[in-house]
């Protein structure tokens, strides 16, 4: 059997956009924020930059996972997942804004504000800028590891069709480890970056929320991806079957229905317990500010899209599942928004001109580094003989 | 390795097919359905053997209920604060075993996983079971059981309704959706089964009970077509029931305020141990049962392989949801946790909680290599010990979190009866009566699916990915 060399993929579009309107609307936005009031700068940074670094990571444990259990949709997709993963460490430098802005993030940080809370006081053992910072600094080496391990054995399994098959396997069982060393890095990191903006508040099951998250966002951006791709490709034209998309379609409606599960079980769980530390945090989403982004985020971010993937035809058709796919972003952008930014004690949903900017700015630099990676590569796996027969028997 | 000794060339290759190549459809019925329509004087002897000793258990399990049903639940070591003992732990494990069945028969359907076909008859049957043992707990230690009814909201002329907010409540509609729903499966499943043994069948008596239970099965191509549809149709209802019915079950504890019951992570740390617990009981069952059977042609190490991956996937979840609680309780900062946990791991039963951590994460570690997954007797220990385990843990988070709670004035000891153990056991005489009754009533393996499968061998092949396996295994063979 040939292997599967594609011809590169042209992005230099998407890579010198991505990175001036990035660029751009970065600096902007710095101006903005300092001229006006660095808080506001922080609290926007925080929940666009959990966004968009959440893709990259979801892609990482996508990948895991499609080599653990993914048939041939996995396969399909593996090159452009292990392109988002590769974004990981740029957005490890770029975890330095939020290191500077601790102390608007952050109300652990301020001294008076622990002395008045005592159970924030009894964890002063983990949460303290200098641990912070180590964990930060371990999370990231071993999600870059990761990423480059993946991305390298990824290039051999291409470069060499001998061995092929066997770094696929080696892939595979290297991704069970991988799988239990994501969810404890990324637990660690939930509780630092999201879970300890209000520090009052725990809840066992939030990193797994936020787990789900990343990887609905990953596999909505690698369907666009995807759908883009075999706009110029036609090789890949046609290994994105119908049947194909719908796996992928059918991934897609069942995480969002883990997320839903995730976020109603914590839901019903801290409302029913009533307690202080813990349902407080619900008296503020569901309070009068709130409650309007809640239901919308229950009635659009879920049961609309729940509802419109049980359509067999959306999901095999990629038109539709793009703009499924799309709106699956938004929701899980808004999700963060609703993470975080009530703790900030904004009044209600509003979009700032820094929430926008920073978005756009973070998304721009997120996009030129998945653009530029995605084009170094063969797109599609050049070796893998479920791929490989389907294309040598059209041929 | 013991059983594939002398019946199979390499172990290896074998584990990559779902079935032996080159079963014929008549081969797999006489494997499958010759032991069923045996005479009573043919039925093998470990059969009469295994039937006695379940039904002298069964009679411990009616003993007790009579004995519970004429005397009140003071029999039980139930006191205040431990309101909740024995029988909800044993409530909770038995409806947990029941998981592996749905999610076999369910969910691996809807993922199109080829190798369910010939473990998900009696995995489907194991969760019935599962279900009639953990069923009748809450119903006999209702105190009056005979009015359990009072559980369905119906108009009735007392004007009085259940509670709808307490997960009690929800536990009736979850374990009576899952029962209905499961035994409607299995038996839709059956009827092409049923129709042969029907077709089969050596006297007037079979083809008159097989006959009867087969609804006029004819085989047409229209017949199929509509089974198939139906068959989809309740693998998606019964999916979402493999999430749903242990998480009610979770709600049941994280609801309430106690430490140690109301974490967030419950329900789908629940879920796991379910599925967890399940997969163990299904290798306890099909490593004896391929054997006596001598079914190792149909139900090869593949399905054990694969059936032990998930033993340890859903296994390493529920280890990290102790890890989750232990983190949690810490990181609150409320006193009140942390003393939970510190109370758990080195109070009074810190033997159970390190038991349980043998039993549930130790224990499952050999499974991450092949050569272990691929031994059948060392996976029926594992499962074995991962069954105790289960328990274990039960035991530990709602009889160890109950005896020592927010007033050191309320804290007591809990200390079980000999008729909490006596209906335990009792119940484990129960399943084991009614299964030892499908394998030799019904057939154990579904036949019409299996050969779906061998058509495909034969026409087909393995796929190419199987072949790229085959030599990877080749190539680490040699190295």
């Amino acid at each position: 059997m040939s292997s599967l060399k594609l011809p590169p993929i042209n992005t230099g579009k998407a890579q010198i956009g991505g990175l001036v309107v990035g660029a751009v609307a970065l600096l902007v936005a710095v101006i903005l924020g300092f001229a006006g009031h660095a808080e506001g700068f922080f609290q926007s940074y925080l929940f666009t930059y959990l966004f968009w670094l959440g893709i990259s990571l979801g892609s990482l444990m996508l990948l895991f996972v499609v080599h653990l259990a993914g048939g041939s949709w996995g396969a399909l997709i593996s090159r452009p997942l292990e392109a988002a993963a590769g974004a990981v460490p740029l957005f490890a430098l770029l975890f330095l804004p939020i290191v500077f802005g601790m102390k608007d993030l952050y109300p652990w940080t301020d001294a008076a504000y622990v002395a008045s809370e005592p159970t924030v006081a009894a964890k002063t053992a983990y949460l303290n800028t200098v641990f912070f910072i180590v964990r930060a600094v371990v999370i990231f080496a071993v999600f870059t590891f990761g990423a480059y391990l993946y991305r390298r054995l990824g290039k051999r399994q291409d470069d060499d069709a001998g061995t092929s098959a066997r770094t696929g396997y080696r892939m595979k069982n290297l991704s069970g480890l991988w799988v239990v060393v994501y969810i404890l890095t990324m637990t660690f990191a939930a509780f630092d970056w999201a879970m300890s903006v209000t520090p009052t508040w725990f809840s066992g099951i939030y990193p797994g929320i936020i787990m789900a998250s990343q990887v609905i966002s990953a596999l909505a951006a690698v369907i666009l991806v995807m759908v883009n791709l075999a706009r110029v490709n036609p090789t890949i034209d046609k290994l994105l079957t119908p049947k194909r998309l719908q796996d992928l379609g059918n991934l897609l409606m069942a995480v969002t229905m883990f997320w839903a599960y995730t976020q109603i079980s914590q839901l019903i769980i801290q409302w029913s317990n009533n307690v202080v530390e813990t349902a407080t945090w619900y008296t503020l989403r569901l309070g009068p500010d709130w409650v309007g982004m809640s239901a919308f985020l229950l009635f659009f971010g879920f049961f609309a899209p729940f509802m419109i993937l049980f359509s067999r035809w959306v999901k095999r058709t990629r038109r539709a599942l793009s703009i499924v796919a799309v709106w699956a972003l938004v929701v899980q952008c808004l999700n963060y928004y609703w993470f975080l930014v009530p703790a900030y004690g904004r009044s209600g949903f509003q979009v700032t001109v820094l929430d926008v900017l920073l978005l756009v700015g973070l998304g721009g630099i997120w996009v030129a580094v998945y653009a530029r990676a995605l084009a170094a590569r063969n797109v599609v796996p050049a070796n893998d003989p479920r791929l490989l027969k389907v294309v040598e028997h059209h041929a | 390795m013991a059983v594939a000794a002398g019946k199979r060339k390499a172990p290896f290759k074998e584990t990559n097919r779902v079935i032996r190549p080159g079963e014929t459809y008549g081969g797999i019925d006489d494997a499958v359905l010759t032991p069923v329509l045996a005479p009573l004087t043919k039925t093998p002897v470990w059969w009469w053997i295994g039937f006695t000793i379940s039904a002298a258990v069964l009679l411990v399990y009616l003993v007790s209920v009579v004995k519970l049903i004429t005397t009140g639940i003071g029999i039980f070591g139930n006191n205040i604060p431990v309101a909740w003992g024995m029988p909800i732990i044993n409530f909770v494990w038995w409806i947990g075993i029941g998981h592996a069945g749905t999610l076999i028969s369910a969910a691996l359907l809807l993922f199109r996983q080829p190798w369910r076909t010939t473990v998900n008859r009696f995995a489907e049957a194991m969760t019935i079971f599962a279900v009639v043992c953990a069923g009748l707990y809450p119903i006999l230690h209702l105190g009056r059981p005979w009015v359990f009814y009072w559980l369905v909201p119906y108009p009735n002329t007392f004007g009085l309704w259940p509670q709808f907010r307490s997960p009690l409540d929800w536990d009736f509609f979850a374990i009576g959706t899952y029962f209905t729903i499961s035994a409607v499966f299995w038996f839709i499943g059956l009827i092409p089964d049923l129709a042969t043994l029907r077709d089969r069948a050596k006297t007037k008596a079979q083809q008159l009970l097989y006959g009867l239970l087969a609804l006029g099965w004819n085989g047409s191509a229209k017949a199929w077509q509509r089974y198939q549809r139906a068959y989809l149709l309740l693998a998606a209802v019964s999916f979402p029931l493999v999430l749903s019915v242990h998480s009610t079950i979770a709600m049941d504890f994280a609801a309430a305020q106690l430490p140690g019951w109301n974490n967030t992570i419950m329900p789908p740390y629940f879920v796991a141990g379910a599925v967890f617990a399940g997969f163990a009981m299904v290798l306890i069952l099909a490593v004896p049962l391929r054997k006596a059977f001598g079914l190792e042609h149909l139900v090869t190490l593949r399905h054990l392989d694969n059936a032990s991956k998930l033993m340890l996937a859903t296994g390493m979840i529920v280890v990290y949801g102790y890890f989750i609680e232990i983190f949690t309780a810490w990181y609150s900062g409320v006193e009140f946790e942390r003393y939970m946990i510190w109370n758990r791991m080195f109070g009074d039963h810190a033997v159970f909680f390190w038991a349980l951590i043998f039993c549930n994460f130790v224990a499952i570690q050999p499974l991450w290599f092949r050569k272990v997954r691929q031994s059948p007797w060392a996976l029926f220990f594992i499962a074995i010990i991962v069954s105790v385990g289960m328990w274990l843990e039960r035991f530990v988070i709602f009889v160890v979190s109950l005896t020592k709670d927010f007033l050191i004035s309320s804290w007591a000891d809990y200390v079980s009866t000999v008729w909490d153990w006596s209906l335990f056991i009792g119940s484990l005489g129960l399943f084991s009566t009614l299964f030892f009754l499908f394998i030799r009533l019904l057939p154990s393996i579904a036949t019409a699916e299996t050969k779906e499968t061998a058509y495909h061998d034969h026409h087909h092949g393995s796929d190419a990915f199987e072949h790229a396996r085959l030599e990877y295994f080749h190539a680490e063979e040699t190295a």
